[in-house]
């Protein structure tokens, strides 16, 4: 970790303070799995708001489609799908532990990595092939 | 919830499970229609197996999200009156929603 301060008198190590400390990956995974399940929280207001609307009429269908299609709308699509894949990979991480597996430091690192950076490249995949199907 | 950890622990992890394959099968399904007209969507809707699917799906969705917003708000609202205020909007805000997603589906399948 490298943070650990030294006393400038006796040159031994302080204890670690409460407010004090450095970002690891594991914890980044841990919060980042708090907010992305907060954000698809909110955004099942969309998916429900775009079922009812196919349910609903052509206008209504129309009008969701055409915030869904805006520019605004597929940033806050592809985020959504971030959001969707991190929790998905970071929660099946969560299952592991719930059955005693993957505790290991090098193992949660890494695993904590694959979630963030496997939701990166899947969102990547999905939304370039998106935006040739309908057009950027 | 204070007296309701582990069968809210439980539910979270059975949730969670169904949610695995069901968001797979999700966003591939949506990946299999971007560029789709209403027309197209509404086909996939009234297919007896994907409202099956969805039907599961949300209900799984919408309980899972619950119970994940009442750890948060269990977590970090201390004032014992706005914590009950808001697990009351919470389970409010996933019976509404979840009602108007879950109406949508069968009101397609059972009518198409």
């Amino acid at each position: 970790m490298g943070m650990t301060e030294k006393s400038p008198i006796s040159g031994r190590p302080l204890s670690p303070h409460l407010q004090i400390w450095g970002w690891t990956v594991t914890m980044a995974a841990s919060i980042a799995h708090r907010i992305t399940g907060i954000a698809l929280y909110g955004g099942s207001i969309l998916l429900a708001a775009w079922l009812a609307a196919a349910a609903y009429s052509e206008e209504a269908y129309g009008m969701v489609a055409g915030v869904m299609h805006s520019l605004p709308g597929r940033v806050i699509l592809i985020g959504f799908t971030y959001a969707l894949l991190f929790h998905l990979i970071n929660g099946i991480r969560h299952l592991f532990w719930d059955a005693g597996q993957g505790f290991a430091l090098k193992t949660a690192r890494a695993s904590a990595w694959l979630a963030f950076l496997g939701a990166a490249l899947l969102t990547a995949l999905i939304w370039t092939y998106g935006l040739t199907q309908t057009g950027v | 919830m204070s007296t309701k950890g582990t069968p809210h622990f439980i539910a979270q992890r059975i949730t969670a499970l169904l949610l695995i394959p069901t968001i797979i099968w999700f966003l591939i399904s949506m990946v299999g229609h971007f560029g789709s007209d209403r027309a197209e969507i509404y086909a996939w809707l009234a297919n007896r197996t994907t409202a099956m699917v969805l039907a599961v799906f949300l209900l799984a969705l919408f309980f899972h999200m619950r119970l994940g917003m009442q750890e948060v708000i269990d977590d970090y609202i201390a004032n014992p009156d706005t914590r009950s205020m808001l697990s009351f909007l919470n389970t409010f805000f996933a019976l509404v929603i979840g009602g108007i997603a879950f109406w949508s589906i069968l009101s397609i399948t059972l009518t198409a």
